[in-house]
């Protein structure tokens, strides 16, 4: 009995416990794993000279690209420009839209449904499955830009822009932004200044917003965060003011690994160490069945189906009483890990099982009558 | 084979010599009583004709259908009913399930427990558990019953009750007692004394 109650006292410290620590481990992953937003290196200029600096420019992609190859970071980062296409309006001029040219590949950083292929342009919301919008054609006036007219451009509309997005280092407190993919902001940027006199390359130059490189591990963040600072670049990117931001991540996985396991190996020798005990107090009984004409393999059938219906009710009990957690308010325990722990709960059971079927159940039935009894009479 | 087990020269040594050129042959039936004082061998013997135990030398030979060994210590499951446990037994024999319940009864009413059938063995007397213990053994029909001070734990009108049982039951199968008890020697059809580890008749 008092076995059964340690038993199932500490799983239920291992499901809470298992719980904490998926919660810690959901935390970093959705904060950190996961999120894209760190994963983003933005680069806006670049150091020239001792005490200048200068905009960035489009060449410098290929730059930075050639750098993360030579130093070995070509998988695990890429450069990409984002351009900014000034203002263009839906048909009815009413709504002022403005665009950014970004890379086909970086697409999932704006939305799960957006593709930024050719002819398409991805928004908040659509309202049909195309849109119009308007480009405003600028000529030079009075040393300054005016419009007169506008060119009508038809677009395959997806929607799901969201306004926040790793893109973007700020929020958007409106979210008219909408997003191409570099050729079609190139042929808006065409569109748009076709009345000046300045040369396309020119134009695209300027309109160069920056260029992002998209690091696909956030353990290598830091490491191209570095490189790409000590290349002069002006760079800005969330944990840049960490201290070894990414093996601090790394330790605190390892550590919350480590410790679930710990855990968990508790768990089972303790579970194994109070069955075998039971186990032992049952040599009477062994002795017994035996007396009654029951062999090895009969007896070891019995205690087999014993033991597992034990562990079966602690683990059902267990897995209840975390249940029963949700509802008391200091615990309040997450059910959307319920379905892990109770695959945990069952991993415990048959490992348990198995160890306390091999060491234990197994010895004792194959043990001699005398030997049963002889010891038997040390536990009366 | 004169009898139904014969024992030829049986040496059996623990840590001093227990069993010394023991020999005896047990006929098919009768009341069997072995005296001795403590660690003369009595449950040595008997665990060795039950097969409990090896001789160290010399050699048991038998020609019986079934044995059974009633231990001093009753070896019933004390949480579990006189039934269940008779159960337990012939869970293990190639008896039908149909029968059991007839078995268990007419078993239990030879021995005068009938009513006691659905008692928890926790709260039997010691002679009760004695006589559970000898219901159990007789379940298989065996012929050689061993008993190990039968007597022992049950009081002395009692006493009486039971080996008038066990001499009524030896009748057709061999029933090989040992004791301490003085009353023993008068149900007994033949007394042996153990001595040194070797039997005087």
């Amino acid at each position: 009995m008092l076995s059964t109650i340690i038993l199932i006292v500490s799983l239920v410290m291992l499901n809470l416990m298992f719980a904490y620590l998926a919660n810690q481990y959901d935390m970093i992953n959705k904060d950190y794993l996961t999120n894209n937003n760190v994963k983003v290196i933005h680069v806006d200029r670049a150091a020239e000279g001792d005490n200048n600096s200068r905009a960035i420019r489009m060449s410098d992609e290929a730059e930075i690209n050639r750098l993360l190859a030579a130093n070995g970071l070509a998988e695990k980062a890429k450069a990409y420009r984002i351009y900014n296409v000034p203002t263009v309006f839906d048909s009815s001029m009413k709504t002022a839209y403005s665009i950014l040219g970004v890379g086909e590949e970086l697409a999932f950083l704006i939305s799960d449904t957006c593709t930024l292929k050719d002819n398409s342009i991805c928004v908040k919301e659509a309202s049909a499955q195309s849109m119009a919008i308007k480009v405003p054609v600028v000529e030079m006036k009075d040393g300054g830009y005016s419009s007169k007219e506008t060119v009508e451009l038809t677009f395959k509309a997806e929607e799901g822009a969201t306004s926040e997005n790793a893109i973007f280092i700020h929020s958007i407190p409106n979210n008219n932004q909408a997003y191409v993919n570099e050729n079609e902001a190139f042929h808006l940027l065409d569109i748009m200044f076709q009345g000046t006199e300045n040369s396309t390359e020119y134009i695209r130059e300027s309109h160069l917003e920056k260029i992002v490189v998209y690091v696909k591990d956030i353990q290598d963040v830091d490491q191209v965060g570095k490189l790409l600072k000590s290349n002069r670049y002006y760079t800005s990117y969330t944990f840049s003011s960490f201290e070894n931001f990414s093996a601090n991540i790394s330790s605190t996985l390892v550590m919350l690994i480590s410790i679930g396991v710990v855990f968990v190996l508790t768990s089972i020798v303790t579970a194994v160490l109070l069955l075998v005990n039971y186990l032992r107090i049952q040599k009477k009984e062994v002795a017994i069945l035996k007396l009654n004409g029951y062999d090895s393999k009969n007896i070891s059938r019995i205690y087999a189906k014993l033991v597992f219906i034990i562990l079966a009710r602690i683990i059902i009990l267990s897995a209840g009483l975390y249940f029963l957690s949700y509802f008391i308010k200091p615990l309040q325990s997450d059910m959307e890990h319920l379905p892990v722990i109770l695959v945990l709960n069952l991993f415990i059971l048959l490992i348990t099982f198995l160890t306390v079927y091999r060491f234990g159940i197994r010895a004792i039935s194959r043990m001699h009558m005398m030997d049963l009894l002889k010891r038997g009479k040390e536990f009366e | 084979m004169r009898g139904v087990i014969e024992l030829q020269n049986i040496h059996k040594t623990y840590k001093r010599k227990v069993l010394d050129s023991c020999n005896y042959s047990f006929p098919r039936t009768g009341l069997y009583a072995i005296y001795g004082v403590s660690g003369s061998g009595k449950s040595t013997l008997l665990n060795i004709m039950a097969g409990f135990e090896k001789p160290d030398s010399g050699e048991m030979r038998s020609d019986f259908q079934g044995i059974e060994y009633v231990m001093q210590e009753h070896m019933l499951l004390t949480n579990c009913s006189l039934k269940e446990n008779l159960w337990i037994k012939l869970n293990a024999t190639e008896y039908e399930p149909s029968e059991y319940d007839s078995m268990i009864q007419d078993t239990c009413a030879r021995l005068n427990i009938g009513h006691l059938i659905e008692e928890k063995v926790a709260v039997l007397s010691g002679g009760e558990k004695q006589r559970a213990s000898l219901a159990r053994a007789l379940l298989n029909t065996p012929d050689v019953i061993l008993l190990d001070e039968p007597t022992a734990s049950i009081d002395h009108d009692l006493k009486s009750d039971l080996l008038a049982l066990l001499l009524n039951l030896s009748k057709d199968r061999l029933l090989v007692v040992t004791t301490h008890d003085p009353l023993v020697k008068e149900y007994a059809d033949i007394t042996l004394l153990l001595e040194r580890g070797r039997f005087l008749e």
